[in-house]
């Protein structure tokens, strides 16, 4: 598969080299200079310097027809743009970002996105999870509010995309 | 009426606060949103609106604003990547009948106007003002 990591530090670092050890077609962008010299020495991909959220650095770095692109700034905005404008302008029909605001994890999804990842939400559902398997009497759950949440179901809506993701990279 | 008219301005900054006072002035019911309370002085002192501080970049914060009941949205944040996530939450999540983020990228531009959002874009605004004011013809080249 064809790949696309756009920002990040230790994440994108950590996930390029997953990604190229298995064999895929990896391009990194990274709008830190110093970063991309490091992400070059340690990794044999193609490594692109510049700002991942505008088109003509996604058009420059060749994305075009790739089959996942992975956003993984600190924030929410600039990951959203950047799968928006993958999707959209460049046809990667998946689009996987990080999120620091778990509400986003639904907001993302509703708005096209792949899927949202939220460490934060997964830490209060392991820790909520450990807490019913502790307890005897039920514990109220952690909820993430009404309104646009409402229909939130148990599972994080990017537990099935990432499933489906890790399998076609062969990890079962 | 004008006065049932409500508009959402994300971003108190020259443009937010200026229309915000102009659409007030006009009997528009105006909510105002920014991250920094001192934003708000920018206002004029006859804001007839309401000003709230918070992250208008954060979805619950648009809800408790009340977004779902905003005829206008006008996303006027300094950063625009924020304000294409406003336009597109508006828009695709709460039916907001006009959207008009203020957004520079033309690749951004270009998804917003297919989703039925009015972007604002100041660079091409003040490009099509210089040739307004200097009087030169956009259309013609200039030989030496």
């Amino acid at each position: 598969m064809r790949v696309a990591v756009v920002g990040g530090r230790s994440r994108a670092d950590y996930l390029v080299g997953v990604l190229a050890g298995e064999g895929h077609e990896v391009v990194a962008i990274n709008s830190d200079r110093a970063y991309c010299e490091y992400l070059s020495n340690r990794h044999d991909v193609r490594i692109f310097c510049g700002d991942g959220t505008r088109g003509r650095v996604l058009e420059d770095a060749d994305v075009d027809g790739f089959d996942v692109v992975v956003a993984l700034t600190g924030r929410d905005v600039d990951n959203f743009a950047i799968c928006q404008l993958a999707k959209h302008c460049f046809d990667v029909p998946l689009q996987l970002c990080t999120v620091a605001n778990p509400e986003n994890i639904v907001v993302f999804r509703r708005l096209g996105v792949s899927a949202a990842i939220s460490g934060t939400y997964a830490l209060a559902r392991a820790i909520q999870d450990s807490m019913n398997e502790s307890a005897a009497a039920s514990q109220p759950r952690l909820g993430l509010g009404g309104g646009l949440f409402e229909n939130m179901s148990d599972d994080p809506p990017w537990r099935g995309a990432v499933g489906g993701f890790w399998r076609k990279l062969g990890k079962g | 009426m004008l006065g049932s008219a409500r508009v959402m301005i994300v971003g108190c900054g020259d443009f937010g606060s200026t229309l915000a006072s102009a659409l007030s002035r006009q009997g528009f019911a105006v909510v105002a949103i920014d991250m920094r309370e001192d934003a708000f002085d920018l206002l004029d002192g006859d804001f007839d609106g309401e000003a709230v501080t918070g992250d208008g970049g954060i979805v619950s914060v648009l809800e408790e604003c009340g977004i779902a009941h905003a005829s206008y949205l006008v996303a006027a944040t300094g950063c625009e990547m924020t304000n294409f996530f406003i336009a597109e939450v508006a828009s695709e999540l709460y039916g907001v009948e006009h959207v008009l983020p203020r957004v520079e990228s033309t690749a951004l531009v270009r998804l917003l106007d297919d989703l039925n959002a009015s972007p604002i874009c100041p660079r091409l605004i003040c490009v099509d003002e210089f040739y307004r004011l200097s009087g030169l013809d956009a259309g013609s080249v200039v030989r030496s």
